[in-house]
């Protein structure tokens, strides 16, 4: 059985002038790396500028790229970059506080896992109208600050392991496990917030 | 039993992959083990599964025409980088000579002659290529943009123009005849933010401007581009019939600008298969499908019919009252 190239012998070919190898590359990783921003920025027109622009990047720095590593990781890298200049760019993004501690303090946090570990009532999804459970969703992932939300959409929705996450954000591993953890208590505290308007917590 | 202080911690750990096999197979046994814990876990994972309604759109489909469009483009700057990276050794080794003799300059200056002339128009040909791709994924997110207006009209692409008796898409030549060109339609997709401006200008026309900072903040307040130049297409005729989005055939609805009418007025030109200017003065031109196909093609016969794009069946002059008879008769106008 013939296996298909890897990431990394695909942009190697790329540097030797192949004429389709990058084109590989782009059709194997431009889908997930879109769903990636679009997540991460909110915004599909962004979403789409940052994918191009992040494959544009590897194109030009290809020749720099250490074979040793994974391209994937790298790929996210330059893409959460770009993205988080957009957010930097787009003043009129409402911003909410960043009142979940990101550096592995969370004994502050007034709803940690313990209460979504002990929540009783219906489950979260039982408490939505089938139409809204999106939206509502989005919008609570959205009004996370963006260190949480990166962390949390590399981690739920892209499966990467700690150490290629600590890679793609440039920050100690040790932070991305707190930055995750609160990422996930501060969703539970803002999609609750967000059932009970008034913060009427039944927990 | 007592949890570790890090127990939910490690439990949503469990639940996102993020343990070690070993790990994970401990927290396994612990969630069968005890009803307390395998309750607290089903809560933490009900909790994690409400992301999974976050659900996301597809990005266009051409995006990764796009990127390939722009990596085409960015082509020279791997070049120039291959070059400078080149090991110092290598390049001493050619600039040590301390002189050329006249045979040797002679034979360099043939050498880049004959480089000159069989690069320059290589490259020049692929800047073409680059930017009629470039064009037609500017079409691709046109059609994008008419496929969501149309799903909202039953198919039909945006009309406001044309219809209307008394007032000609051309310029009449009675000055008091009020005109709208069908440039109209194509502006509301802009004006209702279906499409971006930038998606309507074709490099390769070397006249086109995309709208500048101030007209796009004023978008609302415009019926139709500011500026001719800002739109480098054309698209089929509203005065007439045409063909819904989304039938299975390629009846053209956008290309190239019409040769016919640059400058706002009919030009007789001496041949009916002439090619749209906007590509190296008249290669070929782009057109964009009611099937949503972007088709690059060398003559302006072409459609369903393979009739003249640029052209109705019956006329051979143009005053700004015509339309075609029939959807599948293509007439792509200013």
């Amino acid at each position: 059985m013939v296996s298909s190239p890897t990431d990394e012998e695909l942009l190697a070919d790329h540097l030797r002038g192949h004429p389709n190898a990058f084109r590989v590359l782009v059709d194997r990783h431009h889908l997930e790396l879109h769903r990636f921003v679009l997540r991460f920025t909110g915004s599909s027109a962004a979403a789409e500028d940052v994918v191009q622009d992040s494959f544009i990047q590897v194109h030009i720095a290809a020749a720099s790229f250490d074979p040793q590593r994974k391209l994937k990781p790298w790929l996210f890298t330059i893409a959460a970059n770009k993205a988080r200049d957009y957010l930097r760019r787009r003043t009129r993004r409402r911003e909410v506080p960043l009142d979940a501690p990101v550096d592995g303090d969370s004994d502050s946090d007034g709803l940690r896992f313990f209460a979504l570990m002990a929540d009783q009532g219906p489950t979260p999804l039982e408490t939505l109208q089938e139409a809204e459970k999106g939206a509502i969703v989005r919008k609570t992932v959205d009004q996370l600050p963006a260190p949480l939300r990166e962390v949390l959409v590399l981690a739920y929705f892209h499966h990467f392991p700690y150490k290629e996450m600590a890679e793609i954000l440039d920050i100690p591993l040790g932070t991305v496990k707190s930055r995750l953890h609160s990422a996930v208590s501060q969703f539970g505290k803002l999609f609750r917030e967000g059932q009970n308007p008034q913060g009427q917590h039944d927990v | 039993m007592d949890h570790p202080d890090n127990y939910p911690e490690r439990l949503m750990e469990y639940h996102l992959g993020l343990l070690e096999d070993e790990q994970a197979e401990r927290m396994r046994h612990e969630i069968a083990r005890s009803a307390r814990s395998a309750s607290q876990s089903r809560n933490i994972s009900q909790w994690l599964e409400l992301l999974d309604e976050y659900h996301t759109p597809p990005p266009p489909t051409h995006l990764a025409d796009q990127v390939m469009c722009r990596i085409e483009q960015a082509s020279p700057l791997r070049i120039t980088e291959a070059v400078s990276s080149l090991p110092p050794s290598s390049k001493g080794r050619v600039f040590r000579r301390p002189v050329l003799s006249l045979r040797e300059l002679v034979a360099l200056a043939a050498c880049i002659t004959l480089f000159v002339g069989v690069l320059v128009p290589g490259f020049s040909q692929q800047r073409s290529r680059a930017r009629r791709m470039m064009c037609a994924s500017n079409l691709g997110s046109i059609y994008q943009g008419v496929s969501q207006y149309a799903a909202g009209f039953n198919g039909h692409m945006p009309q406001t123009a044309g219809f209307v008796p008394g007032i000609n898409w051309l310029q009449s030549p009675r000055p008091e005849v009020p005109r709208m060109p069908n440039s109209r339609n194509r502006y509301m997709l802009v004006r209702l933010r279906f499409v971006k401006p930038d998606s309507f200008i074709c490099a390769a026309r070397g006249s086109a401007r995309t709208m500048n900072a101030d007209q796009i903040d004023q978008i609302d307040q415009f019926d139709d581009f500011p500026d001719p130049e800002n739109c480098s297409f054309d698209s089929q005729n509203m005065a007439g019939p045409t063909l819904r989005l989304g039938e299975r055939t390629c009846a053209p609805i956008y290309a190239d600008r019409n040769p016919f009418f640059e400058g706002g007025k009919f030009n007789t030109l001496a041949s009916l298969e002439i090619n749209s200017t906007s590509h190296d003065g008249g290669s070929g031109q782009n057109v964009l499908c009611s099937d949503g196909r972007v088709v690059w093609t060398i003559t302006p016969m072409f459609g369903p019919r393979a009739d003249n794009i640029w052209q109705i069946d019956e006329a051979t002059s143009y005053t700004g009252t015509e339309y075609q008879r029939h959807p599948t008769d293509s007439f792509v106008i200013p």
